[in-house]
């Protein structure tokens, strides 16, 4: 039986992690080892904005024990991620470039989208409990040492995620001009909270029914800490509010030794208590579910998913399509277009692969993109490519990671747009060839579907002669499809080197 | 956890109710000594046992006196746990001290000398005494082997008083230029020794008078046996004081005695400050030697000039000054078994093999008997040959990835070092943890730690500030269906010599939880990792002691509801006053509480309302009781522990400690068993008194008992029929120690 070894390592803001696991058909994903060593750079990068080079040092001298660690159980593959300590540093490519050069260890910074949706899946990997938990109103809060990512559950469908720059470590750092007393800080603290959560409140969750909430976090698994050791894994609103009351009285020194925590997490449990709470209140929810997860279960659950180790029932690129859908609805897209669009995209895709030679997450992309393509229009009819370009960049897009967010912002620009070669140098040939090959697709895609009144509703792709025949049934009148294509063809001429011809299926005699 | 109401709680924490630990230590070190009066025991051990009192009591004043020492000269006036501070703790104790020297030197003069000699053993005691034969013998002795590698050392202006090492021992003489060179020597010296008012011319009115000082060479046996028929001995000192002539040879000797000193050794590293701890021992050790003189042994006998030039020289007070009644430093006497050989093995206990431990007693290699369920060790009844093969087949299975270890004290070519240096050399990672800060053991470590780094293996010296006492082994295999962990967890150290001679408990176990502990247990001392939490070992400094105190207070909880609760409780020592405090709380709360404690306890019996739950007994046997096992009968659901360390503020609060659970049913009735046998001995376990006393117990009528001797039989038993003794100890009551606590269940 094949047997994988793989390390995760989570470079944080507040603490680098590794966890060793074992990935195997028969036992699922198992963890081996947990290391963990605090290195506040989060108070670097949020406070002077970038990472000080004691940090720096610590750091490497933390990834080098943890490299000696992987090289003792023969581990090849591993992933290292930073978050948001890194993500916001300027000096970023510095302490990445120190990083590789010290201990071999290549990081690679998570954008916020792609972080929550590992934490997401992370979740997840608890299948049993998971996909019961959801089927009531639930929220997802996963509260960082830099900001907090609030996720909306309709059903088993993830309605909207959000980030709010609101964390554990950002909290305290940003009462540094406080003094020490415990009612000040929490009366501060209160404020900075309010403030996000209330705006939340009112675009989101409006007469939305949440009963369950699922909390991770650096200090949620704390929230079920008891003082003779044991964990518990769900509580009741109250209680929460119990745990709550206590934690809000107390001085680091004495909730650490009450649950047995370091004095540094002890710190950072008040505000932790304090965004859990909120959003407990504003959300109304009931059950609050702890499952002790974190940010390295999901970093192993996607390359176990990636390299077909193991198998989920949840499908996490329903998510991810779910998600985009909610965001161009709070555009006001055209639905039954973008509808139309995304299939009729997805027909040319899957019939050129050989000329495009792409494969599922581009497939993934371009179904986004067909998805979001008119979101501009909400904010300007005279200029909705360029409109829909920031919305996209603006928004977070759950598992995405920042540069398919602007793969896909570039296609919705170029898809009514000319195509500039000159413009998109800057995200390198490879890059430019995936935006170009599925701008021509959309392109196509959208003549198909010019009057928006979805006239052709399948067509069936065939290549021949140098020409990507496309036949319709429709029974409508295509001529303006027709001509429309003979004028935009050229750009997927231009890429593809085959010209799209847009037939009518001969109507069969009866 | 139910609430414990307290409305009018009780000061457990009285001074009163505490004893001193040095007392204590002292009342321990008496017990030991009674084993070399009780003629039950052959002679030869009980010579061993005055040996062992002698080396227990030399380590003793090295560390604790000089301790109390050093608070009186630092002006540290802290209260012990008894409420007294260091000068009044020694004003009691110095001349108990004294007492119980003279108590050694009574059972050497009047008990063992005559009994030895009795025996066909004739120790001479004095040079003067040998016949003309006797003295040729161990004249050409004396030139052949003793001469070359002596060095006297003679103190005057030019050469000061000369180091003294540590514990050595040392024969001072005074001396005289023989007449006839007299006259001329001072031709020689001229003016300069008419000026001298050096150290030579202390000895005040004879100028000519000299000192000098010779070590009694450690590098040569401190016994002689005369060839020949009968077994005479004569101790190394006195063949040299017979020759000490011959090593200077224009001198009258005046006089020569035996002296020896003992110097303040307590090393006490500042580990903040020092950067390289390994070179900051290696500086320590070599400063030691120059510690304060804190005790001076001469004969009862000596010369007054010299014992008054010893004493300013040392500047030493009166009440340090020991003045013995016979050969100074009498730990030789553990040697006297050896040094008669084979002929007097009657007077011997019989030589012990260790047995196999039944469950090895296959062609399986250890691994897949671990596989096969948790395995008991129980040292020294049963061998510990098994760890050792532990490292020995891990350092050669291609399976095995990585394998880490705590080494507290090794014996000399341990072959635990051997295989971990192979295992290095072998590609598989190997991590140790070499505790440099073991008492008195520092050189031999630093020795094996290089050796060690020489092979490749990652060597860590310790954690700053703590002691890293827990003995625990990780072996990590790539097996077919993943990774598995195989942990040796023990009581005692890893050394193979004194396993054959401690009683300890050991278990090797691949239980995932314990794995996965002690996987983090060596990334907390290696630094790689925070611990993160624990799944079933209890780590000291940072989590044992509420541990305990939890456990405790489960059973006071429980007894307060009503129900049965028991606590038994065996270990070295006893004088944490947090724990000792949480005992008497659940003993007034009605747990029934049993501890075996060998050495120290600082808990007080038979305090009314306080502690009169609680019984004490104290083991002193062949074997060193070592093994510390801890049960708490937790309302039926018995809980069972094994631990590293005592019930002790530096094993609980500065040193890296483990405890950890038996949890395999059958496992636990065996620890169980070994715990119910303890307690029923009656032979050599004595008792501790309200007074302090500790006394054996009535036997009349009872049959006698021995602990001890009772598990070497079963560990012979075992091996013959193991399945039969296995069974035959399974679900054991738990009112089976309820039956004992009185201590006169017959044992039969």
């Amino acid at each position: 039986m094949a047997v994988y070894l793989f390390a995760a390592i989570d470079v944080g803001s507040y603490d680098l992690g590794m966890t060793i696991y074992q990935i195997s058909e028969k036992g699922g994903i198992k963890a081996i080892e947990h290391l963990r060593q605090s290195v506040a750079a989060g108070h670097d990068t949020y406070r002077e904005g970038r990472i000080s080079y004691s940090h720096i040092n610590e750091m490497c001298g933390i990834l080098k024990d943890f490299a000696e660690v992987m090289k003792s159980y023969h581990i090849s593959s591993y992933r290292a991620y930073g978050t948001s300590a890194l993500r916001e540093a300027e000096n970023r490519e510095i302490v990445l470039d120190q990083i590789k050069i010290r201990t071999g260890i290549e990081v690679t910074v998570l954008g916020n989208a792609e972080q929550r949706f590992l934490c997401y899946k992370a979740i997840a990997m608890k299948e049993t409990e998971f996909e019961a938990i959801i089927q009531k109103g639930t929220a997802i809060a996963d509260v960082g040492s830099g900001s907090t990512q609030l996720s909306l559950f309709d059903k088993d469908a993830l309605v909207t995620t959000q980030y709010l720059k609101i964390g554990s470590v950002r909290s305290q750092d940003m009462l540094d001009f406080a003094g020490s007393d415990l009612q000040d800080r929490k009366n501060l603290t209160e404020e900075l909270i309010d403030a996000d959560m209330e705006t939340f409140k009112r675009l989101y969750l409006k007469d939305r029914k949440i009963q369950n909430l699922i909390v991770t976090g650096m200090c949620a698994p704390f929230l079920g800490k008891r003082p003779d050791g044991s964990q518990k894994d769900r509580l009741t609103a109250g209680e929460f509010n119990e745990i709550y009351e206590k934690v809000i009285t107390m001085t680091p020194y004495e909730l650490s030794r009450t649950i047995d925590i370091s004095i540094e997490h002890a710190c950072l449990m008040l505000p932790s208590v304090m965004i859990y709470k909120k959003i407990l209140d504003i959300t109304g929810a009931e059950l609050m579910w702890i499952p002790g997860v974190s940010l390295s279960d999901g970093i192993v659950a996607e390359f176990a998913l990636n390299k077909k180790l193991i198998h989920f029932n949840h499908d996490f690129t329903e998510d991810i399509l779910y998600s985009a859908r909610n965001i161009a609805k709070r555009y006001k897209s055209n639905q039954k277009h973008a509808q139309s669009l995304e299939k009729l995209a997805l027909v040319i895709f899957d019939s050129t692969k050989k000329y495009h030679g792409l494969g599922k997450r581009e497939r993934l992309l371009l179904r986004i993109a067909s998805i979001l393509h008119d979101c501009g229009k909400f904010v300007s009819m005279t200029d909705p490519a360029d409109c829909a370009y920031y919305i996209i960049m603006s928004t977070e897009i759950i598992g995405l990671s920042q540069a398919e967010q602007r793969l896909i912002a570039n296609i919705v620009k170029y898809y009514p747009q000319d195509f500039d070669y000159e413009v998109l140098k800057e995200e390198g040939v490879e890059r430019r060839n995936v935006i170009a090959k599925l701008v021509a697709i959309l392109k196509v895609a959208g003549v198909l579907d010019r009057s928006h009144r979805q006239k052709i509703d399948s067509i069936r792709c065939t290549i021949k002669d140098d020409q990507l025949i496309l036949t319709t049934d429709a029974v409508k009148d295509i001529t303006l499809e027709q001509n429309l294509l003979s004028s935009k063809a050229d750009f997927f001429e231009e890429v593809y080197g085959i010209r799209p011809v847009l037939r009518r299926k001969r109507a069969s005699r009866s | 956890m139910v609430e414990t109401k307290n409305e009018n709680k009780k000061d457990f924490t009285k001074y009163e109710y505490y004893r001193n630990r040095e007392l204590s230590w002292l009342a321990f070190n008496e017990r030991v000594l009674s084993e070399a009066k009780d003629k039950t025991i052959p002679l030869l051990e009980r010579c061993k046992f005055l040996g062992i009192t002698a080396s227990n009591l030399d380590e003793f004043i090295m560390v604790r006196v000089a301790s109390l020492k050093d608070q009186i000269s630092a002006g540290y006036e802290k209260r012990d746990i008894a409420g007294m501070n260091a000068a009044e703790q020694l004003e009691e104790l110095m001349p108990a001290i004294h007492e119980f020297t003279e108590q050694q030197y009574q059972v050497y003069n009047r008990s063992l000398l005559p009994a030895l000699k009795k025996a066909g053993i004739e120790v001479i005691t004095a040079h003067e005494d040998l016949t003309p034969e006797q003295g040729s013998i161990v004249d050409k002795y004396f030139m052949e082997s003793v001469y070359p590698v002596l060095t006297p050392m003679a103190v005057d202006s030019s050469r000061p008083f000369p180091l003294v090492r540590n514990k050595s021992l040392n024969i001072a003489v005074l001396l005289q230029y023989k007449k006839e060179k007299k006259e001329e020597k001072k031709v020689e010296k001229g003016e300069k020794s008419g000026k001298n008012s050096g150290r030579g011319s202390l000895l005040n009115h004879a100028k000519e008078v000299e000192f000098v000082t010779v070590q009694v060479p450690s590098v040569l046996p401190r016994i002689f046996r005369f060839p020949g028929e009968g077994c005479r001995l004569i101790l190394l000192e006195e063949i040299i004081e017979r020759n000490i002539g011959k090593l200077f040879l224009n001198y009258d000797i005046m006089c020569a005695y035996p002296y020896r000193v003992m110097r303040n050794s307590d090393l006490a590293i500042d580990e903040e400050e020092s950067v390289d701890l390994l070179r900051t021992i290696e500086k320590q050790l070599k400063k030691r030697a120059w510690g304060e003189v804190i005790r001076l042994e001469v004969q009862a006998d000596m010369d007054k000039r010299l014992l008054k030039y010893l004493k300013k020289e040392f500047n030493i007070h009166e009440e340090d000054i020991f003045k013995i009644n016979g050969p100074l430093d009498i730990t030789m006497m553990s040697k006297i078994s050896g040094a008669v050989g084979d002929e007097f093995a009657h007077l011997k206990d019989p030589k012990h093999v260790p047995a196999p431990i039944p469950r090895f007693q296959n062609d399986d290699d250890i691994f897949t008997n671990i596989r096969k369920g948790d395995i008991l060790m129980h040292h020294p009844y049963q061998t510990f040959d098994n760890v050792v093969d532990f490292v020995r087949q891990a350092a050669v299975d291609p399976t095995v990835l990585a394998i880490k270890q705590t080494l507290y004290r090794v014996s000399g070519n341990s072959p635990i070092i051997a295989a971990l240096a192979k295992a290095a050399e072998n590609g598989k990672q190997v991590t140790v943890l070499v505790e440099l800060k073991a008492r008195f053991d520092e050189e031999n470590n630093i020795h094996w730690a290089k050796k060690l780094e020489r092979a490749g293996c990652h060597v860590i010296y310790g954690l700053l500030g703590l002691k890293t006492h827990c003995k625990i082994t990780l072996v990590v295999r790539m097996e077919e269906d993943g990774i598995r962990r195989y942990v040796h967890l023990g009581t005692g150290n890893y050394n193979d010599s004194t396993a054959k001679l401690y009683t300890d408990t050991g278990l090797m176990t691949c239980n995932e939880k314990i794995g996965e502990d002690a996987t983090a247990v060596f990334n907390m001392l290696s630094g790689y990792s925070e611990p993160l939490y624990w799944n079933a070992l209890a780590v000291a400094p940072l989590w044992l002691k509420d541990k305990f105190l939890y456990l405790i207070g489960r059973e006071r909880d429980l007894a307060l509801e009503g129900k049965p609760a028991r606590i038994v409780a065996k270990m070295n020592s006893l004088s944490d006053p947090v724990i000792i405090s949480a005992l008497y709380e659940a003993s007034s709360a009605g747990v029934k509480i049993d501890l075996i404690v060998r050495g120290i306890c600082c808990l007080k019996t038979g305090i009314p309302g306080v502690s009169e739950n609680i019984r004490v007994r104290s083991i002193v046997g062949t074997f060193l009781e070592h093994s510390r096992i801890y049960y708490f009968l937790n309302n039926g659901s018995e809980e069972v522990y094994m631990a590293s360390a005592d019930w002790m503020p530096r094993n609980l609060d500065r040193r890296v400690e483990i405890m950890f659970p038996v949890e395999d049913p059958d496992l636990k009735e065996e620890v169980k068993e070994i715990l119910r046998i303890t307690l029923k001995d009656n032979l050599k376990a004595r008792f501790l008194q309200p007074d302090g006393s500790y006394e054996k117990m009535d036997r009349r009528g009872k049959t006698p008992f021995c602990a001890q001797d009772y598990f070497v039989k079963e560990a012979a038993e075992r091996v013959l029929h193991p399945e039969k003794t296995a069974d035959t100890r399974r679900f054991i009551p738990m009112t089976a120690f309820e039956e004992n606590q009185e201590g006169d269940s017959d044992a039969d």
